[in-house]
């Protein structure tokens, strides 16, 4: 018998050792499905985190594209040649208006004509050019120039231009410019408009306008960069499991218009998920079989990429509806293990972070946007985010749903 | 195992785990499930823990197999990243070990008087999970797989002499476990 009380340290070492040589455990067939399962797992998310750094590369290309034109607006005129007559302008597509130090600055004539410029540059056909009857009001538009953008028009050419308004009568100035005398397939333009359109002609230097078609013109005004800020509480389930505490994400957005109907999203939030998972929906390689359920905190990061469609869009207010995809970055996760019973010997949870999950969520949301001031408005939008992918140590399938509350800057300042 | 072969794992499984074939990393878990299960046995609390960290073991030689040198012993290699791994696990579930450690101790019988030549690994083992988790531990690394004093403070980021003092604190548990006719009880 061995006295095991007094045995020297290097025999018993030896002993242990040798009992611990040489011992494989029996392979279990099981055991390898979960790795495969994990492995195939592992490579689709391998190729979607390569699709997710091409997109935000683009993304990036893109944001900087968009910021290099919004700063370094490329002179239209420098490749036509310069027009000296409202004739030449039309054919040339020359930019008008924008050259306030033009040496060659003369005040119109009476006689001569200068709403050509406004009917050329408008007409983008050019094909059913008529020019205007003499008696036609051309004023108009400079009159509306002066009240409203060009505080210091106070030239020889006004007075000129009242005279030729005098001529008119008194039905011009009171029912305004008609479009009908315009020919049929012209762009109808507004008063204001029509004064930019007109000033270059005059030369006037304080309005800095440019004559393209319409839907151009119109296409700039629904551009621009804006930017997000956003809070909403979280409620995250998996499946229909009870909601055992109301998370929150907060964050910010930023958003590039293209048109009056479509914009798109992207950004970061910083998410805080509670929720609540039974075994069967929690797949992780510790799941022994006394586990009754698991509570699980989750802190975040929620990477929209969302497209936007505005149903309604006024000057006051939009209605719309908004679809995309959101990638989480886990910062920090924390799973509490319940057990059926008493079972000390097993884990009592599970704390650490997954990492990155490309496109694991599709977003989906309605949302009413109303205008505070100049630049800024507020807008309620409730959300719903469907699982595509499992996401978290445990891989389950996430819903989450809220309310977005959110504060929005328009960068640039362009008329809506 | 010899060192400057390649004879613990053929070529053709290399090559196709290099290539993340998954034939090939399904031959090479078959392969040495076995060593790696045993050998984490020892380290962790319970065998869901164990299996666990097998798994992580395997998924990190199948992402980083490209740095293992075909020159030397596959076990070798892998050992270490077991070991490693087991570390890590222990490192990140310290805290819910912590207040099971004399409750599940002192709640155990003892083992039966054993011959010297007759240990068992089973019989080793459960002698082993009696240990706290810092003195089994330092008691596996130094013991078993035989790392140095200085290797295991560097590891697990403690002195030399802690390490030396789990060791001997881990000897002196182990000697009355199997002594032991009755209950054991451990102190922390």
């Amino acid at each position: 018998m061995t006295d095991w009380e007094n045995i020297p340290d290097d025999e018993l070492d030896a002993i242990l050792r040798k009992s611990a040589e040489g011992h494989h455990s029996p392979f279990n067939e099981s055991e390898w499905n979960g790795l495969a399962t994990q492995l195939i797992a592992r490579r689709k998310k391998a190729g979607r985190i390569k699709v997710f750094s091409y997109l935000l590369a683009g993304l990036f290309v893109a944001a900087g594209f968009i910021f290099f034109r919004m700063h370094h607006s490329v002179p239209e005129k420098t490749d036509a040649p310069k027009a000296d007559h409202p004739i030449k302008a039309r054919e040339t597509g020359e930019v008008l208006g924008s050259d306030s130090s033009d040496a060659n600055y003369k005040p119109l004539r009476q006689n001569e004509n200068p709403v050509f410029g406004v009917r050329q540059a408008s007409d983008s056909s050019g094909a059913d050019y008529k020019p205007f009857r003499q008696n036609e009001n051309p004023v108009y538009g400079i009159r509306r120039a002066r009240e409203t953008t060009a505080p210091a028009f106070t030239s020889a050419v006004l007075r000129e231009q009242d005279a030729s308004e005098n001529k008119a009568g008194n039905e011009s100035r009171e029912t305004g410019y008609t479009d009908r005398r315009l020919p049929e397939g012209s762009p109808v333009l507004i008063k204001r408009e029509k004064a930019k359109l007109l000033s270059p002609v005059l030369h006037l230097p304080q309005i800095n306008a440019t004559v393209t078609p319409k839907s151009e013109s119109a296409r700039a005004r629904q551009k621009g960069m804006s930017i997000r800020l956003l809070y909403s509480p979280d409620f995250s389930t998996i499946g229909t499991n009870k909601i055992f505490k109301a998370g929150s994400n907060a964050g910010v957005l930023g958003e590039y218009r293209f048109n009056r109907q479509w914009s798109v999203q992207a950004g970061v939030i910083k998410s805080l998920k509670y929720y609540h998972a039974y075994p069967d929906q929690y797949d992780s390689p510790y799941n022994p079989p006394s586990l009754k359920d698991i509570e699980a905190i989750c802190h975040m990061l929620d990477i929209p990429l969302n497209l936007r469609y505005d149903l309604v869009n006024t000057a006051q207010k939009k209605w719309f509806v908004s679809a995309g995809v959101t990638s989480y970055l886990m910062l920090k996760e924390k799973y509490s293990y319940n057990y059926n019973y008493d079972a000390s010997a097993h884990r009592k949870g599970w704390e650490g972070k997954t990492g990155f999950h490309p496109f694991g969520v599709a977003n989906l949301s309605a949302g009413y946007e109303r205008k505070l001031f100049r630049n800024f408005t507020i807008q309620a939008e409730p959300f719903l985010k469907i699982p595509l992918q499992n996401v978290g140590y445990g891989n389950v399938k996430l819903a989450t749903f809220g309310l977005f509350i959110s504060g929005k800057i328009e960068l640039s300042t362009q008329p809506k | 195992m010899k060192n400057g072969s390649i004879s613990d794992i053929s070529e053709d499984i290399l090559k196709g785990c290099k290539a993340k074939n998954i034939k090939s990393q399904e031959q090479l878990y078959r392969a040495f499930y076995g060593f790696a299960m045993s050998l984490c046995l020892r380290y962790c609390k319970t065998p869901e823990d164990a299996r666990e960290v097998v798994n992580d073991g395997f998924l990190k030689v199948f992402d980083k197999i490209h740095r293992f040198d075909p020159a030397l012993s596959f076990k070798a290699w892998f050992k270490r990243i077991l070991i490693n791994t087991a570390i890590d696990h222990y490192r990140a579930n310290y805290r819910y070990y912590q207040h099971d450690d004399f409750q599940m101790a002192s709640g155990l019988e003892s083992i039966e008087e054993t011959p010297l030549d007759r240990l068992g690994y089973e019989e080793l083992l459960k002698k082993i999970q009696l240990l706290p988790p810092a003195y089994k531990l330092a008691f596996n690394l130094f013991v078993i797989d035989e790392y140095t004093h200085e290797e295991i403070a560097k590891k697990l980021g403690i002195s030399t002499g802690t390490s030396k003092s789990n060791v001997a604190r881990a000897r002196e548990i182990l000697r009355k476990i199997l002594s032991s006719a009755g209950r054991v009880y451990l102190e922390k």
